[in-house]
């Protein structure tokens, strides 16, 4: 029992002794399980040409709408698919099919992140040999998938202008985990007190090379931007 | 919030390496825990009190030591102590460093009852 307030909690290991016990060293990660999985999704991946984006973000960040705007910009010379998480409904999902994305939605129901093995699941739903650029758009959530790695070759969050300029140190973990930062919803700057540099700042504090872009899937200010950084680390990954 | 989900993947990766060696039970669990993790350790204890209920962790202790972070500066070419949560060299300023610990988010022993 914890002796300063007797909590129950036991402060010093105390293992019954009358018992057979053996004390045995693991050294694991604890996500071993995940990162397995990703490793397999990876390979999927690499099998088939198909570039993977892990898209993070608060709910309502706007990933669903830049996946729409980029999909309607470049659908005529790339095969874009996507996998949608959420807690719950095909919203999604079907909001993307409408303007002919193929994609599929994950309901995780309690669960406030993607990992690699639902990402997997999904997969065996979509037709990789028919997919160049697949969208893993995140359950909306700025702590959870930062701990997940999905497999994908680029990870990165979106960060819209009526968020706040403060989140970036505020959830530093998922800003260091990612390969870009995106400020979205640009279009409402003139509204809201949203000081562009902060993010920019600090996000490069938290990840040195993190790749920095600002835009509005609304009026398309900074779209093209963000669509040549995707093919460009496309390229990379399948010269 | 992440705590929760973490509380699940130890119960998950300890009873998957009890399985393995064909024990009956849990009786200590030991981790490491990076800080730049950003896991707040007495909740995680308290998701872990909740989520080892009826698994063979159900009678467990927890043990965690959080590791501090350290990383690397390329400019300077000298570690330093990070302090959170802001990843810079103190001496330059600089952000092109490799994190050198931190990260850890690893099992490290458990004491097994047959």
């Amino acid at each position: 029992m914890c002796e300063e307030c007797g909590c129950g909690i036991p402060e010093e290991s105390k293992v019954d002794a009358s018992r057979h016990t053996e004390e045995v060293n693991i050294y694991k990660s604890l996500l071993s399980e995940n990162e397995k999985e990703a490793d397999e999704n990876r390979e999927h991946f690499f099998k088939h040409n198909v570039f993977a984006i892990n898209l993070m973000g608060s709910p309502g960040a706007g990933k669903t709408a830049l996946i729409e705007a980029i999909s309607e910009k470049i659908k005529d010379n790339y095969k874009i698919a996507a996998i949608e998480g959420d807690l719950a409904t095909e919203r999604d999902a079907l909001r993307l099919k409408k303007i002919g994305i193929e994609s599929i939605q994950i309901m995780t129901g309690s669960t406030c992140h993607l990992d690699a093995k639902s990402v997997h699941k999904a997969l065996h739903h979509l037709n990789l040999e028919n997919i160049d650029i697949l969208f893993v758009e995140n359950v909306g959530n700025l702590v959870c998938p930062a701990l997940y790695d999905l497999g994908c070759h680029i990870n990165g969050v979106l960060l819209s202008v009526t968020e706040g300029s403060d989140k970036v140190a505020k959830y530093p973990v998922i800003f260091r985990k990612s390969n870009f930062l995106t400020i979205t919803k640009t279009d409402l700057l003139p509204y809201v007190d949203f000081n562009i540099d902060q993010p920019k700042k600090e996000s490069k504090l938290l990840k040195g090379d993190i790749r920095f872009f600002k835009l509005s899937s609304k009026n398309d200010e900074g779209v093209d931007e963000f669509i040549s950084y995707i093919l460009e680390k496309r390229e990379e990954v399948f010269k | 919030m992440h705590e929760w989900s973490l509380a699940l993947e130890i119960i998950k990766s300890a009873e998957k390496e009890a399985k393995e060696r064909n024990a009956k039970s849990v009786s200590e669990i030991f981790l490491e825990i990076g800080v730049l993790n950003n896991i707040v350790v007495e909740q995680l204890k308290d998701s872990f009190e909740i989520a080892k209920r009826e698994t063979m962790l159900n009678d467990s202790v927890l043990f965690v030591k959080e590791i501090e972070g350290v990383a690397f500066c390329n400019n300077c070419k000298k570690s330093f102590k990070i302090t959170l949560p802001f990843i810079f060299c103190p001496r330059c300023t600089e952000v092109d460093v490799k994190i050198e610990k931190g990260d850890e988010l690893n099992l490290t022993k458990m004491t097994l009852e047959f």
